[in-house]
């Protein structure tokens, strides 16, 4: 027995001076690979691109590179973000990113308990500020967020316009665009030093938001303003909730419908076929041609959904245009729900085929399977 | 020949368990969908009043059967020490359970009634897995 220890105890040391001779050896041949690289690689050809107005959200990868390159006046202080769902890096960001980008997570800016209380919504504006400076954000930090969801980095780029960032952009078309447009990535994990003050009163931009209570009383009172769902179709006339944990389906009373989603998952209506937002113009088309009662031009236009993410990309559709006639009804069908005596409309009203009753009326089974 | 048969069966069963654990948490944080599903389900099962007194109950249940079981068929296995890791086991599940029960909640751990649920699904093999033992035992004895 003692043989036998004694023969794996030294079979283990030979073996780890063997793998260490060997790594060292591996790293010294890897260094004179990359300084042979270095050598011949030509100097990276720096970017420029045309200047976008400060409130300008969906830009292309070349205004980012130029960016990067030092091309731009946002050059001096910009931070980029790869949005995920968490706040650990994901998948798609260890595998490639953006060079210097960190990880922003949609948790940095909304709710992730789902309690009556929380309900998803956007945090509390110094829990957000908080958050926001160890990520090292402050008002006048240029954030560039881009992301695989396009609902999802929306929803982080109103969160921070709402705290009071002043310069948000949001790379359009995601990682698939910068890797079309050739440009070099990186998979290490990027950090920013964090800030200590953010230089403003937050939210600088209350306004943004509309409450449950505000939402309802609006709806009734106010003709100029409209309450409009960002939903699915079937959604919107009560056929499904669109989500697996939402068991109820219908709209609040007094909702228009925005053709914008084919799904609780998606805002296909107003995308392009590469997956780009449509500018303002372009979804306001698709909204006419549908028929959608509601003029972002003459009325205040309260977007929603089931918990506000497809409510963003409208919202910043009419934010990059200079409109201050519109916010988002953060709390979406998902928080209307927990009130069983709201009232609710199932149907669609401009058919005129549209059933009124309550939360607590609706039946279950409704849920996304 | 069939006990042990069953016996490594029951072990697997035990095995796929925990790595369904596994999976559901990793799930749980990789995907919004799966994550919002969770927090819903548990939302409502702490507003249901039936499962929040089986709470209580579950870990006096717990500490009961394992006891039992311990003073049942220990004295079988003094004399084959190689089970004792059936023992041992048994005992680790009790403590996990007792205190998952006691001192967590879904506040603390967004997966509470599904792990709980696993784990007692765990716990009830290995006391299948003891009586098929302590039965193989006997029988040798």
């Amino acid at each position: 027995m003692k043989k036998i220890i004694s023969l794996l105890i030294g079979f283990t040391l030979v073996t780890c001076i063997v793998m260490g001779c060997s790594s060292n050896n591996t790293v010294s041949a890897l260094e004179t690979q990359a300084e042979t690289s270095v050598e011949e690689t030509e100097a990276p050809q720096l970017v420029t691109a045309p200047e976008v107005p400060k409130n300008r959200v969906y830009v292309d990868a070349t205004w980012v590179k130029s960016v990067i390159d030092g091309n731009q006046p946002e050059s001096s202080n910009y931070l980029i973000g790869y949005v995920n769902y968490g706040a650990e890096p994901d998948d798609g960001y260890k595998k490639a990113h953006i060079p210097g980008a960190i990880v922003v997570g949609d948790v940095d800016v909304e709710d992730a308990t789902g309690s009556e209380e929380g309900a998803y919504n956007l945090l509390k504006a110094d829990e957000m500020e908080k958050i926001a400076l160890s990520r090292g954000i402050d008002k006048d930090t240029v954030v560039i967020l881009y992301g695989d969801d396009v609902n999802g980095v929306a929803r982080v780029a109103y969160g921070y316009l709402w705290l009071g960032v002043e310069n948000v952009k949001i790379l359009n078309g995601g990682y698939s665009a910068w890797e079309k447009a050739g440009y070099e990535s990186e998979t290490t994990l990027n950090t920013k030093p964090s800030k200590s003050s953010f230089g403003t009163t937050v939210p600088a931009h209350p306004e943004y938001w509309v409450s449950l209570d505000e939402a309802i009383e609006k709806v009734k009172n106010d003709p100029n303003f409209k309450l409009i769902s960002i939903r699915s179709y079937d959604e919107f006339i009560g056929e499904t909730s669109g989500y697996n944990y939402m068991d109820k389906a219908g709209e609040p009373e007094g909702a228009v419908w925005g053709k914008s989603a084919k799904t609780a998952a998606d805002v296909a209506y107003i995308c392009n076929p590469d997956n780009t937002v449509m500018e303002l113009s372009e979804m306001k088309k698709v909204w006419e041609d549908a028929g959608n009662d509601f003029d972002v031009d003459t009325n205040f236009c309260a977007f929603y959904c089931g918990t506000g993410w497809r409510a963003c990309p409208p919202f910043l559709a009419m934010y990059q245009e200079g409109k201050t006639n519109m916010a988002v009804y953060d709390g979406g069908w998902y928080e209307y729900l927990f009130h069983d005596d709201l009232p609710v409309q199932v149907g669609d009203p401009q058919k005129g085929e549209v059933e009124h009753t309550t939360v607590g009326a609706l039946p279950t089974g409704k849920a996304a399977k | 020949m069939m006990k042990k048969t069953n016996y490594i069966i029951l072990t697997l069963i035990q095995i796929i368990f925990f790595i369904g654990m596994y999976i559901l948490d990793y799930f749980t944080r990789k995907k919004l969908g799966m994550n919002r599903w969770v927090v819903y389900h548990s939302m409502k099962l702490d507003n249901n009043t039936i499962i929040q007194v089986f709470k209580y109950i579950l870990p006096i249940l717990v500490l009961i059967f394992t006891v039992y079981f311990i003073k049942k068929y220990y004295s079988a296995f003094k004399k084959a020490k190689f089970k004792i890791i059936d023992f041992i086991i048994l005992i680790l599940l009790t403590v996990i359970l007792m205190c998952v029960l006691i001192i967590c909640s879904t506040k603390s751990i967004k997966l509470y009634y599904f792990y709980i649920a696993i784990v007692m699904c765990i716990y009830l093999i290995q006391l299948i897995k003891l009586h098929i033992s302590f039965k193989a035992t006997s029988n040798n004895i």
